[in-house]
């Protein structure tokens, strides 16, 4: 329980205390564990057109964003050493895995909304979904943009950090199109993104 | 799209959570054992102030 209010301190930009590495470690996982979990609850929102659909949501979503994760964090990390920036690697990870978090609490708040539109709703349904992915992952690259800003404020190069953060979130999303395509079907309904790179940029 | 390649990429993403799931272990211990040194620490200092005040 402390964990996770210090969770909240650190991802809404205040100043937990952070003393030591393990503590970080730990503050780290656990904003990657809660971001998890969260996820989980918007995939059985966005599935509840079919049991099955909401089931199979609740172990695909939290998947799809570790997976996309897993894969632009060793790029963003070999860039932030080939620029040699004044930023530890161990503090990206954690800005990251905080943002995630951020972004997903954003996800799991819409939630609700979401399932209660796609019961009800037959034009904003599907918008409404997609929607809040896009105002997830808005959220969460501004939250990793202003932590590691944060972490880097004042120091030289760092610009070198900025640019392992652009890096990141860009990989990260293009990492995400492709796994929701492999995941796909998430939404009941047919949307660009469940043919991945190809159908949303097919013409 | 491609079964096998997602069921090996929830397999990867099965194993990452587990080794997570162990290193936050290890980390609780660390940080307990930090906080039980620190606990010492602070009594250790509490004692000898003691002591340097009774002999004043």
């Amino acid at each position: 329980m402390t964990n996770l209010s210090q969770l909240m301190s650190v991802t809404c930009g205040g100043d937990a205390r952070v003393e030591t590495r393990a503590h970080q470690v730990m503050l780290t996982i656990t904003a990657l564990f809660a971001a998890l979990l969260l996820s989980s609850l918007w995939g059985l929102a966005a599935g509840s057109t079919s049991a099955t659909l909401a089931l199979s949501n609740a172990y695909k979503v939290p998947m799809v964003i570790l997976l996309s994760a897993l894969t632009a964090l060793p790029a963003g990390l070999v860039a932030l050493r080939l620029l040699a920036s004044p930023l530890p690697a161990h503090q990206l990870v954690s800005s990251f895995a905080t943002s995630i978090f951020g972004g997903t609490l954003v996800l799991a708040t819409l939630a609700p909304l979401v399932a209660i539109y796609y019961h009800t709703s037959s034009k904003a349904g599907l918008p409404l979904a997609l929607g809040s992915v896009f105002v997830a992952l808005a959220t969460a690259s501004l939250l990793f943009g202003r932590a590691v800003a944060r972490r880097v404020g004042g120091q030289p190069k760092r610009l070198a950090s900025l640019f392992a953060v652009g890096l990141l979130v860009v990989l990260f999303l293009t990492a995400l199109l492709q796994f929701v395509a492999m995941a796909s079907p998430i939404i009941g309904s047919v949307t660009p993104f469940d043919g991945g790179f190809d159908s949303v940029f097919s013409r | 799209m491609n079964p096998t390649l997602w069921l090996v990429a929830t397999s990867i993403g099965t194993v990452v959570l587990v080794a997570l799931g162990v290193i936050y272990r290890r980390a609780a211990a660390q940080r307990e054992l930090e906080i039980a040194e620190e606990v010492i620490e602070d009594d250790y200092r509490a004692l000898d102030q003691r002591r340097v005040n009774s002999n004043k």
